[in-house]
């Protein structure tokens, strides 16, 4: 991302923070509202799939898993303005111990073992519900209840949590793209040219693992949570196999790596079939097959190698 | 003086073969030892051994007093252990800038107008210094062959192995890199070249270890060894 580019996307972030003042249309602020919470999903997943070259193929679980964080402070009594920074740390060590635990799985193996932690999530959640005393059903189908930042009758709703969503966007940008430019980014893109070479020259694979996977899965949680909040409800569906064909099909297809490419590509996507109500079974038909046909071009180093 | 590097007894086998049996010997401060021998008898194990890519089934490597073969890959670099690859192995995607400077400013998180002068001193030494906003990727097998020995020499080292560095050189690339290899040698840092070219061996090396299909191996001078026409090196 060159200087034109990072001026471009701070034009079209203040562009955009003009437009609840502009209009009140709920179902036009609801689609940023959700193109801002899955653009920042699609970036956590660019950072450790594109930039950091470990392909996740669950990458559904830092969404859901920090949602279902939300669910749980929110049951344990956290005040709501505690949850976002306290289910982000909760999935970013969650992250962390995944990182660790899949240290040395590379390529196609990292991606099966990652879509299938996600899933047994998935199952879990599903499985998981009870019955209170007072007789409401938590868990299963129904998700956990979350407390919102804000009240859904509050004046200026949507424009308050626009502006919020599109703060956490533009925050997020800022920060990976940073990290992009930085030296860390340098050593994280070098590890993900050639491992063997960049332990050769000093570079701590394990240590850089643990910390990538934290900070991608921290920015998937990122948008979970403002998702679970805005909602109202972690639902199992925030853990679906969808979210984690969107993220890598959407950054592959953008450019993987590049930050704003995806970024651009989800934001585009997200408003595009949300205002043709595109259902999510097609949604999943298309994001599947462009992640079929993406395969080749993802594991085709690793065959050259 | 003590040697920097002591090999001693070392043995390591890949899925039933037998390739190095009881191999040992030492490499002081400055000196260049040369690893020739013919293709399968592992000389490119022993530098992934001493520079921790490999684990041997037995015996010692003791660099400056620490035990490296039980250590990993990073923190033998971080230790002064540098390293070529027998098949150029540049980050194709980083530009050549990238590459030497990632190696230059390994222990640190924040880059330092020192580390980028040093990166481009180095490339310049090697003779790339107008090619280094390229992508490594589109350099010729030649630039590359310099490019690893730029990136390795980043890293500060005191030992420095050097796995066919002069393959695919052109005659005054051979000469230049020569020249900078006798430099850095004056310089205190220790070398094993693998090379098969007699010649090289002879201008560079001060002593030569010839591994053999056996697993063994004869030690000599350049001059002992290389002038026996029977040794296949």
């Amino acid at each position: 991302m060159n200087r034109t580019a990072v001026l471009a996307v701070v034009l079209v972030v203040a562009s955009l923070a003009a437009v609840p003042w502009l209009t009140e249309d709920r179902f036009l602020l609801n689609l940023l509202i959700l193109a801002n919470i899955y653009t920042i999903y699609v970036l956590g997943w660019d950072f450790l799939g594109g930039l950091a070259g470990h392909t996740s193929g669950g990458h559904a679980l830092s969404f859901g898993g920090a949602a279902y964080l939300a669910g749980l402070l929110t049951l344990a009594g956290c005040p709501a303005w505690s949850i976002p920074a306290l289910a982000l740390l909760g999935i970013a060590l969650v992250g962390a111990g995944l990182g660790w635990l899949f240290r040395r799985l590379e390529g196609v193996y990292l991606l099966l073992v990652t879509l299938a932690v996600a899933e047994v999530a998935h199952e879990l959640v599903l499985a998981l519900g009870f019955t209170t005393p007072e007789g409401y059903t938590i868990g299963g189908e129904g998700g956990l209840p979350v407390a919102p930042l804000l009240a859904r009758e509050a004046e200026r709703f949507y424009g308050y949590l626009f502006w919020t969503s599109l703060f956490a966007l533009a925050l997020t940008l800022l920060v990976l793209y940073w990290i992009r430019c930085s030296l860390p980014g340098l050593k994280i893109r070098a590890l993900a040219q050639d491992v063997v070479v960049a332990q050769t020259v000093g570079l701590n694979p394990d240590r850089f693992r643990v910390v990538t996977f934290a900070a991608g899965t921290a920015v998937g949680g990122l948008a979970g949570v403002l998702y679970a909040q805005y909602m109202g409800v972690a639902a199992p569906s925030t853990l679906s196999l969808e979210l984690s064909f969107v993220a890598m099909t959407v950054s592959i297809a953008g450019g993987k790596g590049t930050i704003i490419g995806p970024a651009v590509l989800s934001y585009a996507l997200n408003v595009l079939l949300g205002w043709l109500w595109v259902t999510p079974v097609v949604r999943l038909l298309l994001y599947s097959s462009v992640a079929i046909l993406a395969a080749r071009w993802l594991f085709g180093r690793g065959r050259e190698a | 003086m003590d040697p920097l590097l002591v090999v001693s007894r070392l043995t390591k086998a890949f899925n039933g073969v037998q390739l190095l049996r009881g191999v040992g010997f030492h490499v002081g401060a400055g000196e260049v030892l040369g690893l020739a021998g013919p293709n399968g008898t592992g000389k490119t194990t022993i530098l992934n051994i001493i520079c921790g890519l490999v684990r041997p089934d037995a015996g010692a490597v003791i660099f400056d007093g620490h035990d490296l073969t039980e250590l990993p890959p990073h923190r033998i670099a971080g230790l002064g252990v540098g390293r070529t690859f027998q098949l150029p192995r540049p980050m194709r995607d980083l530009t050549v800038f990238e590459n030497v400077v990632v190696a230059v400013a390994a222990g640190r998180s924040i880059l330092r107008p020192r580390d980028r002068a040093k990166a481009r001193d180095l490339l310049a030494r090697v003779g790339l210094g107008d090619q280094e906003q390229w992508p490594a990727g589109r350099l010729s097998s030649g630039a590359l062959r310099r490019l690893e020995v730029a990136r390795a020499l980043a890293t500060c080292p005191r030992l420095l192995l050097l796995d066919e560095p002069f393959a695919a050189l052109s005659i005054k690339e051979e000469r230049e890199l020569m020249a900078l290899l006798k430099s850095i040698s004056r310089q205190g840092v220790a070398m094993i070249l693998v090379s098969h070219r007699r010649r090289i061996l002879r201008q560079l090396a001060h002593r030569v270890l010839v591994t053999t299909a056996e697993g063994t191996f004869r030690e000599g001078t350049p001059g002992e060894l290389l002038a026996d026409r029977g040794l296949e090196v």
